[in-house]
């Protein structure tokens, strides 16, 4: 199976066997190309993916070891995403498989997070993860909590009210001047930090498996207003997807004294943001029986929110329950979880048709 | 499985999806098979069930095809991106090289053999224009002024006074005002309209003189404004 991944700043491709085993991972990222502007430009996304296309292909062809003619079949993300990057993408691998005469999968960008914890780069492949599993997906556009009773049967528990995790953290650093993206930034500064230091509010919305991170973000900005440098007038609370929105225009950051506790305010709104989470995914697996507790999308490669679940799924379900992650190279957008995820969908016998859509806003249920 | 019965040699595939309506084409130098629909906005949906169509009609498949010949715009960013993303996606599938020609171009070369300066336009977006000058010679179009986006206006103060056909996506008032010019003259909206043989014609010439593109860099043509 060879998927495609272009649903935002990555052109990403992979050939994966039977849902499981990877055989190659090509990511070209344009990293370099947004990071000066503070956030994604989706006109630049879409222009790179262009001229990315082929040689991420090629190369991850070339890894696998496969020639194109032994391909099964071509996967594709279809949504959600940024339509000008989708457009891509879904053109290409429509194209492909329709000049190999082999079947086209479109598969959706959240469930194909979340069938990265299916993945193995080993030839020894591990036990599958055993239903019921509880899935908290946390990534810059989302932050829903899944139960899923079986492959491609997914309910819905709990989402965000208003940030994503990720955004959160993208828009903690900007406020603590650390630059894009938030949450590696955040984590790496955080190392060095106390957490208890500072007391940052969470919104527990009990009753309910929502999260809310926008209360927290107001504190972080009040907290750190007064410690901020004079000749500041760039305002840093504009949220990152508008300013990102007018192309080509630099992004500035607040400045700080030296001595400001940047670390402490780090590890403690890094806290704030990854307590609920680990809680209340600990509560939904016990209240659902999950047998497993999986995480996915760009924020599970946190390593105190991988550390958090671990500890609250053990307080509250005990050692029976077994908690996963997707490798490292895995939770951040790639193909290789879009080709894995293909596999269970044409199980499903779920193909797409050569008059597939993008969607953008395609939700997971 | 049958390969190219009608096509003497290997045909060449054109796309065209710089704008609304679509436009694809089949043809070896000799024989012409072509479509054309409303896509509107949606290529993606509609490109590749119309190639399937003309190839399936012609019994060709597409690693027979001797090349592939894009649109490169100026036209709709989105369009454009289905576009390249069918043609890459066939180069991966078969190796079949990419020629990309000007959709300006496109647009002039069925008054190449007036023997008249040609100023292609079309739509660029909230009432701008993208345009270029052509000089037709033995024959074949020599772009005298590179495409760039401007308003009506700019086009017009261009032309003014000299011998020209004005051709492309014009509006009913550019018209008008273009016609009233004393020295230039407009084709009638049908005639005016891209036809995706006129691409296929292009590209095959390149195609017959080596003029092939790198796959991977090749790319939509954007003009700033
Ligand atoms: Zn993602």
């Amino acid at each position: 199976m060879l998927g495609l991944e272009t649903s935002c700043d990555e052109t990403s491709a992979a050939v994966v066997a039977d849902g499981r085993r990877v055989y190659s991972s090509v990511i070209s990222s344009q990293f370099e190309i947004h990071r000066a502007h503070g956030g994604i430009v989706p006109e630049l996304a879409a222009r790179s993916h262009i001229t990315a296309i082929i040689p991420v292909v090629e190369r991850a062809l070339h890894e696998s070891g496969f020639e194109r003619d032994d391909l099964d079949a071509i996967a594709v993300t279809q949504g959600p995403g940024l339509a000008g990057s989708l457009v891509v993408g879904m053109n290409v691998a429509k194209a492909m498989a329709y000049a190999l005469t082999r079947p086209l999968v479109a598969v959706n960008h959240l469930e194909a997070h979340i069938y990265a914890n299916w993945l193995t780069d080993s030839k020894v492949i591990p036990p599958e993860p055993e239903f019921p599993v509880l899935c908290l997906l946390v990534s810059g556009g989302h932050t829903e909590l899944i139960l899923m009773a079986g492959h491609g049967r997914f309910q819905h528990l709990g989402r965000t009210l208003d940030d994503a995790a990720g955004e959160a953290f993208d828009k903690g650093a900007r406020l603590l001047a650390l630059g894009f993206p938030g949450g590696p930034a955040i984590q790496e500064r955080a190392g060095a930090g106390n957490a208890a230091a500072f007391e940052l509010p969470r919104a527990w919305l009990s009753g309910t498996y929502d999260f809310s991170f926008s209360g927290l973000k107001t504190a972080l900005l009040r907290l750190t207003e007064p410690m901020r440098l004079a000749s500041d007038e760039n305002p840093v609370d504009v949220p990152a997807r508008r300013e990102a929105s007018r192309p080509f225009r630099e992004h500035r950051l607040p400045r700080f004294a030296t001595d400001a506790p940047i670390a402490d305010l780090a590890a403690a709104f890094q806290e704030a943001i990854c307590e609920p989470l680990a809680v209340k995914t600990a509560q939904a697996a016990s209240a659902f029986n999950a047998r497993t507790v999986v995480l996915a999308g760009g924020v599970a490669a946190n390593q105190n929110l991988r550390d958090r679940l671990l500890q609250e799924v053990a307080i509250e379900c005990g050692p029976e329950v077994r908690v996963s992650f997707p490798a490292f190279a895995y939770c951040t957008d790639n193909a290789a979880m879009v080709a894995g995820a293909a596999s269970w969908i044409i199980r499903r016998g779920d193909l797409a048709g050569w008059e597939a859509d993008i969607f953008p806003r395609l939700p997971l249920l | 499985m049958t390969s190219y019965l009608d096509f003497p040699r290997r045909p060449l595939l054109a796309i065209d999806t710089s704008s609304a309506q679509g436009g694809i084409a089949l043809y070896d130098g000799h024989r012409l098979s072509l479509r054309s629909w409303p896509a509107d906005r949606s290529h993606t949906m509609t490109l590749l069930s119309e190639i399937h169509h003309l190839l399936d009609r012609d019994s060709v498949a597409v690693r027979e095809l001797a090349a592939i010949t894009i649109a490169i715009g100026p036209g709709t960013f989105t369009g454009l991106r289905v576009g390249f993303g069918v043609a890459k996606g066939f180069h991966l599938a078969t190796g079949a090289p990419l020629i990309g020609v000007s959709t300006l171009e496109a647009t002039a070369l069925p008054f190449a053999i007036c023997g008249m300066p040609i100023v292609a336009a079309v739509a660029a977006g909230r009432g701008r224009l993208a345009w270029a000058h052509y000089q037709p010679k033995s024959g074949r179009l020599i772009e005298t002024q590179a495409p760039k986006n401007g308003t009506f206006d700019e086009l017009v103060a261009e032309i003014d006074g000299g011998e020209v056909i004005v051709t492309g996506e014009l509006d009913g008032e550019q018209t008008d005002r273009l016609t009233r010019l004393e020295r230039a003259y407009v084709p009638t909206t049908a005639l005016r309209a891209r036809q995706p043989a006129a691409l296929a014609e292009i590209g095959w010439g390149r195609w017959i003189a080596g003029q092939t593109d790198d796959a991977v860099t090749i790319e939509p043509m954007y003009l700033s404004r």
